[in-house]
């Protein structure tokens, strides 16, 4: 397995939440490699980009969701997946778990919460 | 079931008497032509007969006894004693005219007691079953008194009849024992009584119909001669001998069939119970499948209203994250310092509303949260938001469950609150916050927002001493819509103390 990017890809089926997520990767310094709103997207593009980190929404457009997606991503690529969940109901946070998040953050996300994972995603993908 | 009420033997399966009476009349009327043709005299038939009443007797008695210990029935209670009476004076009658008892010879024997005891026997019975009828409205533990008034009076009878002639030659209509005369007089009226005033017991119908063919055997009698008598109707005291016995077999077959169709009544109530019951069991089969049916539709109604209430939840709370992103690429575009500043408030602000519903979410009634862990959060959020890490932070919170129409106004009060301590009091950036919800003895629940920074004061809106900012004007607003009043004081530090007038529990 190659080595990855320093970038994050997001994938987030509401545009709009997603440019603002953009938004505040790149005021931590980062840049955003892309992002996706379906889970075929997502894997397509974890796979040309290789990002380090990817900030997962579960909801998605199409049939398979971002939990779908993340599992597929951690077979193939094994970039860190900041899950990011609307949902707190214990069937869905089953099924993260199992597809070895590297966190998860109830929505709404702070600031804060949103850098402090990031940052430790990247230290932990070796590209702090 | 019911007992002590002659209704016990009132029901659809009654005996028909009238047939038995028929039956018994014809059987009658045949053995009565036989004796009179053959002329029938002979002391052994008569000894058979007698006998036979005396059996049949005994065997009514303990039959009316049995009866009456079952249902209660005071009229066959004083019946079954006058049988009982009845019972001893035909052995009396059957046993005196045996030449081992007899201390006379054996045609003196046959005058003088078997024609003398017939008389007092034939008295006792009448006068015992018709007295049992007017005795029915007591209670039965007159019985024994009434058993020693019928032993007395046979007993007198007995000495009466030693004393009347026996037989006497044949006078008004050719009666030849007008001291009988009163037997078939007192067995009409025995049974026109239980005609007329029993007319819903079987056992009283059944008395009734034998002791009508009673009063026509008896009749027979008044014309009985001794053997030796010329007579062209020889014969006729055999007739009523076989009158009697036909009329206690009439009396002991209705009684035998009064037995047997409550057993057969008994029978077809128990079948038609236990189909009521198998009814019964299948309706409530039904019901209870019903009612599995209606709850399952009712849970799935609730489970339908839960996914609602999340999935309402989750758009409300993907909403406010829209509004919020749309704010993040405003403030970018901005230059302004005091406008981004502005913006970054209002996403303060947004994020209090978002922690709501997430916490709504995550509820197991979808209505209410405990506010302890969504004021730690809120705080937390606000804090790492705007001050540096050198600004610690307590929060102390009672368990109090609340809904969104508490949760919102207070989330946005309770950001307001330390945003502004947040702002004013730490100019070197360093300090402490500590937010406290909490009960007071007099009940009265108070949220107190502190800092131990340099103080500043709350603008009074009323006073428009300046123009308040944005988050003045806020917790003005949100501390009236909470029924609450605000303290702000100054020790060691600016302390924010709202009071609540009431709160109740959603």
């Amino acid at each position: 397995m190659t080595a990855l990017e320093k970038a994050v890809l997001i994938v987030e089926d509401e545009h709009v939440i997603a440019m603002g997520l953009a938004v505040q990767i790149e005021d931590m310094g980062l840049t955003v490699c892309g992002t996706a709103d379906t889970a075929e997207d997502a894997v397509a593009q974890a796979r040309l980009h290789r990002p380090a980190i990817i900030l997962m929404d579960v909801r998605l457009r199409g049939a398979k969701d971002g939990v779908d997606a993340a599992q597929a991503i951690y077979e193939t690529v094994g970039s860190k997946i900041i899950f990011i969940t609307g949902s707190r109901e214990q069937k869905t946070i089953d099924r993260i778990n199992q597809d070895h998040p590297f966190a998860t953050l109830f929505k709404p996300v702070s600031d804060r919460q949103l850098e402090t994972k990031v940052s430790e995603a990247m230290l932990a993908a070796g590209q702090a | 079931m019911s007992s002590s009420s002659a209704d016990a033997y009132s029901a659809t399966d009654s005996v028909d008497f009238g047939k038995n009476l028929a039956v018994a009349f014809i059987l009658f009327g045949l053995g009565a032509i036989g004796i009179l043709i053959w002329q029938v005299q002979s002391p052994i038939f008569h000894t058979i007969l007698d006998t036979s009443v005396f059996l049949a007797s005994g065997l009514i008695a303990l039959l009316l006894w049995d009866i009456s210990k079952r249902t209660g029935q005071p009229l066959a209670w004083f019946l079954a004693i006058a049988f009982g009476v009845l019972t001893a004076a035909e052995l009396v009658h059957t046993m005196i005219a045996l030449e081992q008892l007899s201390w006379e010879t054996a045609a003196e024997a046959e005058v003088r007691w078997r024609a003398g005891t017939w008389g007092p026997s034939a008295y006792i019975s009448a006068i015992g079953v018709g007295t049992a009828l007017l005795l029915r409205v007591y209670p039965r533990r007159l019985g024994g008194i009434y058993a020693m008034a019928l032993i007395l009076l046979y007993l007198a009878l007995l000495v009466v009849f030693q004393l009347l002639p026996r037989y006497m030659l044949p006078g008004f209509f050719g009666i030849t024992r007008p001291t009988l005369i009163g037997v078939p007089l007192i067995w009409a009226a025995t049974s026109f009584g239980y005609w007329r005033l029993e007319k819903n017991s079987q056992v009283a119908r059944a008395v009734c119909a034998s002791a009508a063919f009673l009063a026509l055997a008896h009749c027979f009698m008044l014309f009985s001669q001794p053997a030796d008598y010329p007579s062209l109707t020889v014969g006729t005291g055999m007739v009523a001998h076989f009158g009697k016995v036909m009329a206690d077999l009439l009396l002991l077959m209705s009684l035998t069939q009064i037995g047997a169709a409550d057993t057969a009544r008994r029978l077809r109530a128990e079948a038609e119970l236990i189909q009521l019951n198998r009814n019964l069991e299948q309706r409530i089969g039904e019901r209870t499948s019903e009612l599995v049916g209606a709850n399952a539709r009712l849970s799935q109604a609730l489970e339908q209203r839960d996914l609602l209430l999340r999935e309402v939840y989750h758009r409300v709370k993907n909403n406010l994250q829209l509004i919020d992103s749309m704010v993040t690429l405003q403030v970018r575009r901005l230059t302004d310092p005091d406008a981004k500043l502005a913006l970054k408030g209002l996403r303060r602000r947004l994020f209090a509303l978002g922690l709501v519903h997430q916490q709504l979410m995550g509820s197991s009634d979808l209505k209410t949260f405990d506010v302890s862990p969504f004021l730690k959060e809120l705080s937390e959020n606000i804090i790492e938001g705007i001050g540096g890490r050198d600004i610690s932070l307590s929060v102390t919170a009672m368990p109090l469950y609340v809904g969104l129409d508490f949760a919102i106004p207070l989330g946005l009060l309770v950001t307001e609150l330390v945003t502004n301590s947040l702002k004013h009091a730490f100019p070197d950036g360093k300090g402490r916050i500590e937010v406290v919800l909490e009960r007071r003895d007099d009940g009265t629940m108070v949220l107190i927002v502190s800092d131990n920074g340099t103080g500043y004061d709350i603008p009074d809106v009323a006073k428009k001493e300046k123009v308040p900012g944005l988050g003045t004007t806020l917790i003005d607003g949100l501390v009236s819509q909470l029924k609450a009043v605000i303290n702000v004081r100054r020790m060691n530090g600016t302390v924010s103390e709202v009071l609540f007038a009431q709160y109740e529990a959603p």
